[in-house]
């Protein structure tokens, strides 16, 4: 990379209180234990990982919905834990999010031409009549027609509210668009239409993503780099292509043979993960990895030690005892 | 060979506030016992509403078409009593939904909602509901199901709950599992492991099963037939391997070629132009006209199911006539 | 022809009847009429609901007791939708310190039977005015209120749309008074409704006390208070206001229910 990174997350951390009864002591649970990420201008960098693997509170983290509990995280250079005020509106001016239900994330009593308009007015940029002519254009720009901006989102279709979210974040002219599974709620054809919509924008407006997704499949089309998580920390971290090609973590593996492919004669999706987790509050030491791990090489060094994430090939970094070498086969 | 199930030229409607909404039109349906098909669809499709149809669990709302048929194992599914279909509820015909903690009661024990499940279709003592609930929770892979009965839903995860609903469904040991959407609300590595336990079980119990999904992946992975929905009605049928080789109908091909896939290419895959239309009011004509890269005057008019190949049907006209005029 | 229509067309009229008072009344509503002819006389042409003990024409009393109790009513509910819906959105909105202390202090209150929590402030009141009763009766019907607004302030404010506004940057006060409150005001208006017909109630019953509206004004209460020691010999003194009252309560309690039910999220 020769230009610096639009957005660097160090050491991120945020642990969320869990109520025992009243008599014990709460439990802390790490939604997000260490992650550090760093995302280049203008690319896509997906962060991959299921429920509970805290993917959607570093997503809000970085839009200052939430604040963390220990790390920094930095944009263009600015450490955006400090921000209050004007400079904080400035920079939500800059960073914009798009969420994942897009039936939720509009107020079903607004209509959709309004909730673009509000980031106009609030941010003022533009007020009245010159509002209403770039709402219009916004709508256009994701392929909605103008006249839906007196409808309410119930009377669209989950395609086009999504496309509303989408505009909505646009509306202030962002740079960075983090992106919270914004397809998974969508149908196979309509998901498709906003992909490619997506990759428009990022093209003509020269935008930077963070693409939180659990689906790989669809992480393949979108993604420049993918970080994988697994309860709170970063697992594996390379190029797409690296990472697709030449899976060096077990969860990685794990999580690529489980998808399903539309072809009776590719391998079907199989579970390779042992047992069945049960969320455990109590930090074990350790890989957090090693009670499901299914890697042959797994040993007892994997129980006592946690493996750091550290280098492995060139643009990948991996958190395992085993990564330097590729997957064994069979 | 007499099938399983039968649907003939099912119809439901449901009234809105903006007119009566076909959900549902003209479908016929026939699974053979130990046979797996695949209902797949995007929402709005109507494949929920049919496959709530097999055992009449529609609102009070809906309405059937006259002509409409259900036959489970030769018996008229719409003609039965209250307590006949009470008994093919959960017993000969097991149906899973989507959400399984939305379908536990929270404050019964696994166990209990076993031995409830197991008692209702079967007159037998608790001792033995007991042991049976044991022997279901080791079937679906459960382990150390001493410990799982006492357990209460919440404290499951999302794999173990559909599990434990799983066992609930197979507890009378039906010839026919309906699952709805069953691993959409999982991870993607739960979900392998559902799948995985439910083409296992079909197999071992030699269970037949009628699985709606909106992933074709999945439709690929379990089923032996899949016939695909689209604005309630069936577009295609085929058996699995024709269906992905040789998709005759351009809403399935639209699909496959949407898909995302890890085989697949690292462009965004071309999508289906439009949506899918309001049940309220289907297109004249062919439904899926408005989207179709190959429409002509032909498609004014609605095509009926036509064979491609002796198992294989498709509702399109392209099957049966070249295409007249421009191209 | 549902509820909701049947409640608003009682209310309406009763408004209107109310509002009309001074111009419908034949008399002037404290009047004594002719104080030997027209003692708790029956209902006639002149006096189409008879006459009070004190020769007062009832239909005139009631008529302007209609404009004194709804008056109150409808004063001392917005007093207590103003108040209980700031607290409940301060609550709701800041959590914390801030929201156990106040829903505290609304427990408690809530505690306490209505009638003593209005019943002392009246009586260590020097002079009892009809701002004094209006005052005291909203400033102590509040507490429900507050606990609704806050509950729906908190539910409403775990929303996606409202996290996608902070994001979005919108400053907290617009966020209140654009999302939050178009969203609590289907259910503050069904309660506000509800409630004029519960306090029309409670000022009658302070004021057949006499703990209410001062005399000569005329209230529901202190009219059927009138009418209570001839009862047996003048049913219509005490009857007439009462019926007026049972009028009004339910209308107001018709309008509330119908208006709660087309404002509950239904399947469409």
């Amino acid at each position: 990379m020769t230009a610096p990174p639009l957005l660097v997350i160090e050491h991120l951390a945020k642990a969320y209180r869990q109520s025992r009864g009243p008599l014990r002591p709460p439990a802390t649970l790490a939604a997000v234990a260490d992650v550090s990420l760093a995302i280049p201008r203008g690319a896509t960098l997906a962060l991959v990982g299921e429920s509970g693997a805290g993917k959607s509170t570093v997503a809000r983290c970085v839009v200052r919905l939430e604040d963390p509990d220990g790390g920094r995280i930095l944009y263009a250079g600015e450490d955006i834990g400090g921000l209050r005020g004007a400079a904080l509106r400035r920079f939500r001016g800059r960073v914009q999010i798009v969420f994942q239900d897009p039936h939720g994330s509009l107020n079903p009593r607004m209509r959709v031409g309004t909730a673009v308009r509000e980031p106009l007015e609030v941010h003022g940029i533009a007020r009245g009549a010159d509002a209403d002519a770039r709402v219009a254009e916004l709508f256009r720009e994701v392929g909605l027609d103008p006249n839906h901006r007196g409808s309410y989102p119930h009377q669209l279709s989950g395609g086009q509210r999504q496309r509303v979210g989408i505009a909505r974040a646009l509306a202030v002219g962002p740079e960075l668009l983090v992106l919270d599974e914004p397809v998974s709620a969508l149908d196979v054809s309509v998901q498709a239409q906003v992909l490619a919509l997506l990759r428009d924008l990022q093209a003509r407006r020269g935008l930077t993503y963070l693409f939180v997704a659990h689906d790989l499949a669809v992480v393949r089309q979108m993604a420049d780099h993918v970080a994988v998580m697994y309860l709170g920390r970063i697992v594996e971290e390379a190029t797409a292509e690296r990472l697709f090609a030449d899976p060096r973590h077990p969860y990685t593996r794990a999580l690529l043979a489980a998808v399903p492919t539309p072809d009776p004669d590719a391998p079907p999706p199989r579970l390779v993960l042992r047992d069945d987790p049960a969320p455990t509050a109590d930090a074990t030491p350790g890989c957090p990895f090693h009670p499901r791990c299914p890697d042959p090489r797994r040993a007892d060094r994997c129980r006592v030690e946690a493996p750091s994430l550290r280098d492995v090939g060139p643009d990948q970094r991996a958190a395992c005892h085993f990564a330097d070498e590729p997957a064994p086969s069979g | 060979m007499t099938s399983l199930l039968e649907l003939e030229h099912l119809s439901v409607t449901f009234p809105t506030r903006a007119g009566p909404a076909r959900a549902v039109e003209d479908v016929s349906l026939a699974i053979a016992p130990g046979e797996t098909v695949a209902l797949v669809g995007e929402s709005g499709c109507g494949k929920t509403v049919t496959a709530l149809s097999v055992l009449r669990l529609l609102p009070e709302s809906a309405t059937l078409g006259p002509e409409s048929r259900i036959r489970f194992d030769g018996r008229d599914v719409l003609a039965l009593g209250r307590e006949e279909l009470r008994r093919l509820r959960g017993g000969a015909v097991g149906m899973v939904f989507q959400e399984p903690g939305a379908s536990l009661n929270p404050v019964l024990t696994i166990g209990a909602h076993l031995v409830e499940t197991i008692q209702a279709h079967d007159a037998v003592d608790r001792a033995t509901a007991r042991a049976r609930a044991r022997e279901l929770l080791a079937t679906v892979g459960l382990r150390d199901p001493d410990r799982m009965v006492a357990r209460y839903p919440h404290e499951l995860s999302g794999g173990m709950q559909q599990r434990a609903y799983l066992a609930m469904a197979l507890a009378a040991r039906p010839r026919l599992l309906i699952a709805d959407e069953p691993t959409t609300a999982l991870d993607v590595t739960t979900q392998a492991q559902i799948l995985a336990l439910l083409a296992d079980l079909t197999g071992r119990l030699g269970m037949a099963m009628l699985l709606i999904t909106h992933n074709l992946g999945i439709a690929a992975a379990v089923a032996d037939r899949v016939a695909v929905m689209y604005a309630g009605r069936i577009v295609e049928v085929a058996p699995r391997a024709a269906l992905f080789a040789h998709p005759a109908h351009p809403y399935t091909r639209g699909l496959l070629q949407a898909a995302p896939r890890l085989d697949g290419p690292t462009r965004p895959t071309p999508a289906i132009p439009g949506a899918v239309p309001s049940a309220t009011a289907w297109p004249e004509g062919c439904r899926f006209r408005p989207r179709c890269a190959h429409a002509w005057d032909r498609c004014n008019s609605e095509p009926t199911l036509a064979a491609t190949a002796p198992d294989h049907t498709a509702r399109c006209w392209l099957v049966t006539e070249p295409r007249g005029g421009t191209a | 022809m549902t509820r909701l229509h049947v409640g608003i067309g009682l209310v309406g009229g009763l408004c209107l009847l109310a509002l009309l008072a001074p111009v419908l009344a034949p008399h002037p509503p404290h009047l004594q009429l002719d104080l030997d002819a027209l003692r708790s006389a029956a209902p006639s042409l002149p006096h189409p609901l008879g006459t009070d003990p004190y020769s007062r024409d009832l239909l005139s009393r009631v008529l302007h007791g209609a404009r004194v109790s709804l008056g109150i009513a409808v004063l001392a509910v917005l007093v207590a939708v103003g108040v209980g819906v700031t607290v409940g959105v301060v609550s709701g909105w800041a959590g914390g310190v801030v929201d156990v202390v106040l829903m505290r202090l609304v427990d408690a209150a809530l505690a306490v039977p209505r009638l003593f929590t209005v019943l002392v402030p009246l009586a260590l009141w020097e002079h009892v005015t009809v701002p004094a009763i209006v005052l005291i009766l909203g400033g102590t019907g509040w507490f429900g209120m507050s606990r609704l607004v806050r509950a729906e302030v908190r539910a409403a404010r775990a929303r996606p749309w409202v996290a996608a506004a902070r994001a979005i940057g919108v400053p907290p006060v617009r966020i209140i008074t654009r999302h939050l409150l178009p969203t609590i005001a289907g259910p503050v208006i069904v309660v506000a409704t509800m409630g004029i017909g519960q306090v029309v109630l409670l000022e009658a019953g302070l004021s057949y006390l006499g703990l209410g509206v001062p005399q000569p004004l005329p209230s529901w209460g202190s009219i059927i208070a009138d009418g209570q020691p001839v009862l047996r010999a003048a049913p219509w003194v005490a009857g007439s206001a009462g019926l007026a009252l049972v009028a009004t309560v339910l209308a107001f309690t018709l309008v509330g229910d119908g208006l709660r039910e087309r404002l509950d999220p239904r399947a469409p």
